[in-house]
């Protein structure tokens, strides 16, 4: 095995709406991409092609050697690749039902079959963590956007996946709060896992990723280290991104 | 007219009346679990994938709900016996109390149906997929997640379908069941009708104390079962 995450020709469409043209895309272990792209151009529908919350109409996921072609998968083999990954979402979606502990718990309890005890305190220490340990006994809606996406966050990191799915897990917060979140994602990849990030936090780009991905239009644009393609991208249409995007974040 | 009321007995009345309370309660107990499950099976037909099902259930819910429940209770009462004798079952000797229940069950088995539809689907959908994102299986995803928040929207509803279920229990008169209503009209038989309008009186309070009382179990219920978890409560 070489690659940790192996997409090949993911096509998917809504209806007519042709949304993946084909994405190619081969991550190494420990690699941190960040994919930038103009709304709508399909960052979230990639992201959830890769643990199947939309299932691609062609091409093929591998995580850690587990390969499911989107042609031909079953539930089992879905439930086996969600277990591989997690994600984290722009709306944080924790369970509203469960306070803070119990939510980050979840996971361990019923799809890894820890004993209670042991899941708790596994918690516990991963709260402490994202700086929640005051907050363990809190629901949702009881937390600020920061707290509830640290939270999330930690019931992804939890399950020890393969690689974690970020999908613009600052872009739901108050400017305020967007500090702290990208701090603690920042935390876990000095940890050393697989993640993969849309976002356009440029700043956070450029310290953090290992490789950047721009994707228009249902495509990988370009891709490439983050020095290279943030200052000096190749293809005009990421240039025009940048200085769109750059030019708000100055205006700002 | 020389007529004068005695509104003293009513005191006395309710107490009487009050034998009957546990065969009313009892009919609504029973009035109510069949309806849930009974419900909870059109609502998943109403959702499932089935197109045929689906439209059954959807069919189902419109002719419960359109019609009068006293109209249901005759047919139940008339048909229920000639049918089941055909079947080589002869009802002839059960209670009364059984028709009403049925009765009550199916009518109200169509607002749960309506009750659970709404409030599963009320649960926002990110709920669900984050509950795949850490690899739950759909069924461990609908009990560990979405059935126990679609609960919580559901109690206030709830809380008013068992209300209406309660007082329909008061139809059962129609075909002879002594529940409380019954009783009321058995003891102003039994005066000769001279204290009908005390009887009604009397009946009529112990309904809308029974009615309070369901009206704040429900609204505790909901604030304990979803205490916490509300925005306005943080
Ligand atoms: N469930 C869906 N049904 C129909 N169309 C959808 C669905 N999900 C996404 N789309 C469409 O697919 C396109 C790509 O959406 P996607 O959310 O992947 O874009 P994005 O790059 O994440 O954009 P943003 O930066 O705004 O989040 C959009 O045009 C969107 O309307
Ligand atoms: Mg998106």
């Amino acid at each position: 095995m070489d690659y940790m995450v192996k997409l090949e020709n993911i096509q998917k469409s809504f209806g007519d709406n042709h949304i993946l043209k084909g994405v190619e895309l081969n991550i190494k272990k420990g690699e941190v991409v960040v994919i930038l792209g103009p709304s709508g151009s399909g960052k979230t529908t990639l992201l959830r092609t890769i643990n199947f919350l939309d299932a691609a109409d062609e091409g093929s996921v591998c995580v850690n050697d587990f390969k499911v072609d989107a042609k031909k998968h079953n539930k089992a083999q879905v439930i086996e690749l969600r277990r591989k990954t997690a994600m984290v979402f722009q709306n944080y979606n924790l369970f509203a039902n469960k306070t803070i502990l119990e939510n980050v718990m979840e996971g361990l309890v019923t799809v890894k079959k820890f004993k209670k005890s042991d899941a708790e305190e596994m918690s516990r220490r991963i709260l402490a963590k994202v700086g929640l340990s005051e907050r363990c006994d809190f629901y949702p809606a009881q937390l600020s956007g920061g707290q509830q996406q640290r939270a999330g966050i930690a019931r992804a990191l939890i399950l020890d996946p393969d690689v974690i799915l970020f999908d613009e897990p600052t872009s739901a917060l108050d400017p305020e709060l967007v500090g702290e979140v990208l701090s603690t994602i920042k935390n876990v990849a000095q940890t050393g896992i697989t993640m993969i990030v849309v976002t356009h936090e440029i700043a956070f780009a450029r310290e953090v990723a290992t490789r950047v991905i721009f994707m228009e239009g249902g495509k990988v644009v370009e891709q490439g280290p983050p020095e290279a393609l943030l200052v000096h991208p190749k293809e005009p249409r990421t240039q025009q991104f940048l200085s769109r995007i750059t030019g708000i974040s100055e205006s700002a | 007219m020389n007529y004068t009321y005695d509104f003293a007995s009513i005191p006395g009345l309710i107490l009487k009346i009050l034998h009957a309370f546990p065969l009313t309660m009892g009919i609504l107990l029973c009035a109510l679990a069949i309806s849930l499950t009974l419900g909870a099976a059109v609502a998943a037909g109403t959702m499932g994938r089935n197109r045929f099902l689906q439209s059954l259930c959807k069919g189902y819910i419109s002719f419960m709900r359109g019609i009068p429940t006293l109209v249901l209770i005759f047919l139940l009462y008339l048909g229920m016996p000639q049918a089941l004798k055909q079947l080589g079952i002869d009802i002839g000797s059960w209670n009364k109390a059984v028709f009403i229940i049925a009765t009550l069950s199916l009518n109200a088995s169509a607002n749960m149906a309506e009750m659970m539809r709404a409030s599963y689907l009320a649960v926002d959908k990110g709920q669900r997929e984050a509950a795949y994102s850490v690899g739950m299986k759909p069924f461990t995803a609908f009990r560990r997640i979405i059935f126990p928040q679609a609960l919580g929207i559901a109690i206030p509803t709830l809380g008013n379908n068992i209300i209406l279920l309660f007082k329909e229990t008061s139809l059962g008169f129609t075909i002879g069941v002594i529940d409380i209503l019954g009783r009321a009209r058995a003891i102003s038989a039994a005066s000769f009708g001279a204290n009908k309008l005390e009887v009604y009186i009397a009946s009529g309070i112990i309904y809308w104390i029974i009615c309070i009382v369901l009206e704040q179990a429900s609204r505790l219920a909901e604030r304990a079962y979803t205490k916490g978890r509300k925005k306005a409560a943080g």
